[in-house]
């Protein structure tokens, strides 16, 4: 797991220097195109992201009936912008979606995160709250378990989040650091997916941000990675950086064969481990 | 009075009347050159291109209306109210404009007015509507006061607000504005009389924001409610404890208030003041109920619309702002097990 995490972090460690590079480069025309929106296909750091993570491999656009992505064209809080990837292929079915991963172009670093869903996901849905730098395209990439891309795009006006402060102070976060929550919501109809929330409390700082009374920068420290299980059997992972909102938040399915522990498991750029688990039984019995 | 203590007031009055002396000289000569020709009691429209409009809405208290909306470069930012009280010893200024232009034109108003000079300027609450102004009147050496903890929240953000004007309005428009250090920063509700007229200063802890005040005079029951109150337009819960926000606006519904002066939009009655209250109480029902229900935030703000205020300016904005603000503090409350209040 570690070495996972080590490796993504390098990952993204080296895009960022491209990106960086990439940028004062940018000359005028690109640089409307950003404030628009136009054109999320030449976005250079996009060229940068899909050579490092997809090579040349062909990636679609997104139908509706496969894949969809929320965002507000104009986000209220750029520090918590909610984005709702939906997919609508059955994770029981023929052909499932294996990952997702977020992108948000201009964040300092942009692969937000990757997501990897299971059968046991019975829905590949997933939603949480974003940090958002500058005025960005925002990208859901889904990768079918057949090796297949298809892309959603959505251009969302927001600016500041990264560096902005966080919402409670340092010592309060400290306090509930790692402190979770579960809620889960029974299906209307039995067998069907459950859809499921998780809360995290932690200041997800992204080290960007100053403290606007000492004028010190408060160091880096973000949640790295979430592993949801349901008896033991991955229902959901997610590679996550500091794009993710202060206490983060996510919603997604699982489909659980029977009653059963959902757990979930945290670690951050610390190293701690949080871990919560919920019995759950299934309404039918 | 609310939580007013009768020996800090007088304390008070007593260092003002030293801050003030130094002042009132220069601001009479100054005045009375200009305000020869313009009778005390009618309204005053802009006369010259740099007045603002103030209507008088009492004798002795004057009103200048903000635009309605966001700022932009139509309505120069100038969407904030405020006004000034003439008693017989001088000028008490509620709030000062968005812009050192705004407060200028607000002092040439006062001018036209009164020969008078102005003994204080209060900034009710730390919103740059109210605020960017005061450069103008401490130039003039008029002593600006705010309350400790709405000086705290200008000086942590402001800055920031302020360069966003720049970059919204212009250079131009903002020149000669800047974050103010107030000259007085208080601690409680205390009564103004440098004026040599009543003046309360009401403050309820956090309510709209934090140190967020409104202004009575007691002669003619004028309430300047700054933060606290908005007329016909949604009010902003992002700086708010809405639980003291709530207790606040109770607690100015039994003082003997007969016009309302809200922080926007225009003069009213008294009955803005529930009508704040029935709002923010249906906002918080809703949001709650969504919480409870388990919905998303993206689905929040079409979900917590409320078709009573549709009419309301700024609806389509702060409300759905204020629903997504207000879920994410009660879920937050929810996961660290606080009460309704904190935040």
């Amino acid at each position: 797991m570690n070495t996972k995490i080590k490796r993504m972090t390098l990952l993204k460690t080296t895009i960022c220097t491209f990106l960086l590079a990439g940028a004062t480069a940018l000359g005028t025309t690109a640089h409307a195109e950003i404030l628009s929106g136009e054109n999320p296909e030449a976005s250079p750091i996009w060229q940068k992201v899909r050579a490092s993570l997809f090579q040349g491999r062909p990636i679609a656009a997104a139908s509706d009936d496969i894949l969809t992505l929320d965002a507000p064209d104009r986000a209220y809080d750029a520090a918590i912008v909610p984005i709702a990837i939906k997919t609508r292929l059955l994770q029981s079915g023929p052909r499932r979606i294996d990952k997702v991963y977020l992108i948000i172009d201009n964040n300092p670093s942009p692969i937000a995160a990757e997501f990897h869903f299971t059968r046991l996901s019975g829905r590949a849905d997933l939603e949480t709250r974003v940090r958002v730098d500058e005025y960005t395209h925002v990208r859901a990439i889904a990768e079918t378990d057949d090796g297949r891309l298809y892309m959603a795009t959505r251009f969302v006006k927001a600016a500041g989040g990264c560096s902005a402060p966080p919402g409670k102070d340092a010592q309060a976060a400290l306090a509930t650091l790692g402190k979770m929550k579960f809620r889960v919501e029974p299906p209307a109809t039995d067998g069907q997916p459950v859809l499921a929330q998780l809360m995290i409390s932690h200041p997800n700082n992204s080290g960007l941000a100053m403290d606007q009374s000492t004028r010190l920068y408060t160091p880096s420290h973000f949640v790295r990675e979430v592993r949801v299980t349901f008896d033991g059997q991955l229902v959901m992972s997610a590679d996550v950086d500091f794009s993710i909102s202060e206490n983060p938040n996510f919603r997604f399915y699982f489909q659980p064969p029977g009653d059963g522990e959902l757990r979930a498991e945290v670690v951050d750029s610390h190293d701690l481990h949080f871990a919560t688990s919920l019995k759950y039984r299934s309404p039918s019995q | 009075m609310i939580g007013l203590s009768r020996p800090q007031s007088v304390r008070l009055a007593a260092v003002l009347t030293v801050l003030l002396t130094g002042y009132s000289t220069v601001n009479a000569a100054a005045a009375a050159q200009q305000s020869a020709s313009t009778p005390a009691s009618s309204p005053v429209a802009a006369q010259v291109p740099s007045a603002a409009a103030v209507v008088e809405v009492a004798p002795g208290v004057y009103f200048a209306q903000g635009a309605v909306g966001e700022p932009d470069p139509a309505n120069r930012g100038r969407i904030g109210n405020a006004g000034f009280i003439v008693g017989p010893d001088g000028v008490i200024v509620v709030d000062t404009g968005t812009s050192y232009q705004q407060g200028a034109a607000l002092l040439d108003a006062i001018r036209r007015v009164t020969p008078l000079p102005v003994r204080l300027a209060i900034i009710t609450h730390a919103r740059q509507e109210f605020l960017f102004g005061a450069a103008a009147f401490q130039q003039q050496g008029i002593p600006v006061a705010m309350q400790r903890s709405a000086a705290d929240l200008m000086r942590s953000r402001c800055e920031q607000c302020l360069a966003n004007l720049q970059h919204l309005l212009g250079d131009r428009e903002m020149q000669g504005s800047k974050v103010i250090k107030p000259d007085i920063e208080f601690e409680h509700s205390y009564t103004l009389g440098v004026a040599g007229r009543t003046v309360d200063v009401l403050y309820f802890g956090h309510s709209s924001g934090p140190g967020a005040v409104a202004v009575l005079d007691d002669m003619s029951g004028v309430l300047f409610a700054g933060g606290l109150a908005d007329q016909h337009r949604v009010p902003d819960v992002q700086d708010a404890d809405l639980e003291g926000w709530l207790q606040a606006l109770q607690q100015l519904q039994v003082l003997p208030i007969a016009t309302v002066m809200p922080g926007h939009g225009g003069a009213a009655s008294p009955a803005v003041l529930s009508e704040a209250s029935q709002y923010l109480s249906q906002l918080r029902t809703r949001v709650l109920k969504l919480l409870d229900t388990g919905a998303a935030l993206s689905d929040v703000p079409d979900a917590a619309m409320l078709p009573a205020y549709a009419g309301w300016d700024q609806y389509q904005t702060i409300h759905r702002r204020n629903a997504s603000v207000l879920f994410l503090r009660y879920e937050r409350g929810r996961l660290f097990d606080e009460p309704l209040g904190k935040h």
